[in-house]
């Protein structure tokens, strides 16, 4: 707890003011963006070419019956690499930043149009698209210079990107944990429905011939910690707004929540790599909490706002 | 705009669009989902719909996403298997199946997709026998 409250105090003092917290925001969430498409780009490479008869379109590719021809899906992720660069860079941003986010949301959204949607990459993409329309390239970037001091004092300018990302970011949690009570009932508060999702998750692994938990045996074999960790879950999903609101809690919920997430990797070999990098709690570790000290924050980033030209010559320092 | 409007608006768009939407509509789509993973209420009693291969003496040796589905991600050849039961096109699964099969040199002759049933906490505590497997598709993998 403390090595995080150290670590968060340590990022908001090295990013001071909010272009550059929005800056960092550009360079991590694109950055992870990115090495996404580049890590799975023979996956997505070849699920150009899989049969017809196993589209079954998803969110903004719906309306397409039938699957695009190999050649355009590839020709768009050809061309998501540098648009990528671009975003990360902060080169032509304007261009590059919307470029990027669209060819995202259109990459990611073909590769779940296959029968199969998977839950890793919905923060992201709206991460990207949020920060894509944003001012994310008025610091660290490489057209700083160019903009205009006076920018600097208009500090709705980056607040709203970093606040609205931080609110995807606890809306999801919410939308899991109704999810859990919804179908779970309170079955799976009790960690029994906990217990059988475990084991029938690594036994499915094993049946299609994948990796699953070494540890997931004993954790089925000895559920006593389901029962404390299964209502914990939803208490801290349920409960992520909270994290909106006070310092306090936002470490709590952060720390919490990333453990959550630590357990599913470790007792269910499901990696959300977002999460465990702690790219997806940067907004809210950037953001002032609302009712911490926020007029004075506001009053004390307006006076110390360096003039954004400055920005592009610290960090050439 | 003032500046708290600006996050006010946005954050609406966030909420009604990521939270409110999907939980109303039950949809689980990109980039908008209800995210109902882990949230089935789960019995001990596991149907896993799959596909095996059967070797010249009659073993059953599993089968890796990439085989089963041209993939890597197992939930995608889980999808691929459930989808072609639901749409009753496992015959032609098994076919694919079969093709990709010969090509990595599998000691396999047949090809089932089928749905296993099993006690899945017994079978943690060691006791591995089905309680039910029903197969959908057969096929021969031709040399």
């Amino acid at each position: 707890m403390n090595t995080l409250a150290t670590l968060t105090d340590k990022a908001r003092q090295y990013a001071a003011t909010d272009a550059q917290r929005l800056a960092i925001l550009r360079i991590a969430v694109g950055g992870y963006a990115l090495t996404f498409l580049i890590v799975r780009f023979p996956h997505l490479w070849n699920s150009a070419a899989y049969p017809s008869s196993r589209w079954q379109p998803v969110g903004i590719l719906s309306p397409v019956d039938s699957a695009p021809t190999a050649w355009l899906s590839r020709f768009l992720l050809i061309v998501a690499i540098p648009a990528g660069l671009g975003f990360v860079f902060g080169w032509r941003y304007r261009i590059s930043g919307p470029l990027f986010a669209l060819l995202f949301l259109v990459i990611t959204t073909f590769r779940f149009s296959w029968g199969s949607v998977l839950h890793t990459e919905h923060l992201v993409v709206i991460h990207v698209v949020v920060i894509a329309f944003s001012s994310a390239d008025h610091a660290w970037s490489k057209r700083v210079a160019q903009h205009s001091s006076s920018d600097a004092l208009d500090l709705g300018r980056y607040k709203w990107a970093i606040e609205t990302c931080a609110v995807a970011t606890v809306v999801g949690y919410v939308v899991s944990g109704v999810a859990k009570i919804r179908y779970g009932g309170w079955d799976w508060i009790s960690g029994d429905v906990l217990r059988n999702q475990i084991a029938f998750d690594n036994l499915r692994k094993i049946m299609l011939g994948d990796i699953h938990s070494p540890v997931a045996s004993w954790i089925i074999n000895n559920d006593a910690p389901l029962k404390f960790f299964a209502p914990l879950t939803v208490i801290f999903e349920l409960g992520a707004p909270l994290a909106l609101f006070c310092t306090f809690l936002q470490k709590i919920w952060i720390v919490g929540i990333w453990l959550f997430h630590a357990g599913v990797l470790i007792f269910m070999a499901i990696v959300f790599p977002y999460q465990l990098l702690g790219i997806a709690y940067l907004p809210v570790i950037f953001m002032t909490p609302f009712l911490s000290g926020r007029h004075q924050h506001n009053v004390s980033s307006h006076v110390h706002e360096p003039p954004l030209q400055q920005h592009g010559q610290s960090t050439s320092n | 705009m003032h500046a708290g409007m600006r996050t006010i608006i946005t954050s609406s768009v966030a909420v009604l669009f990521l939270g409110v939407y999907p939980i109303l509509t039950e949809r689980d789509s990109y980039p908008h989902s209800h995210l109902p993973m882990f949230s089935v209420r789960r019995t001990e009693t596991a149907r896993i719909d799959t596909a095996v291969a059967v070797s010249s003496s009659g073993d059953i040796q599993r089968l890796s996403p990439r085989v089963i589905a041209d993939t890597d991600e197992v939930v995608m050849a889980k999808d691929a298997v459930v989808n072609a039961i639901n749409s009753r096109s496992t015959d032609r699964l098994c076919a694919e199946i079969a093709k990709r099969i010969r090509s990595e040199k599998f000691d396999a002759v047949h090809v089932r997709v089928l749905t296993e049933t099993y006690n899945a906490i017994a079978w943690f505590q060691g006791d591995k026998d089905p309680l039910k497997i029903d197969v959908h598709s057969e096929c021969v993998v031709s040399p």
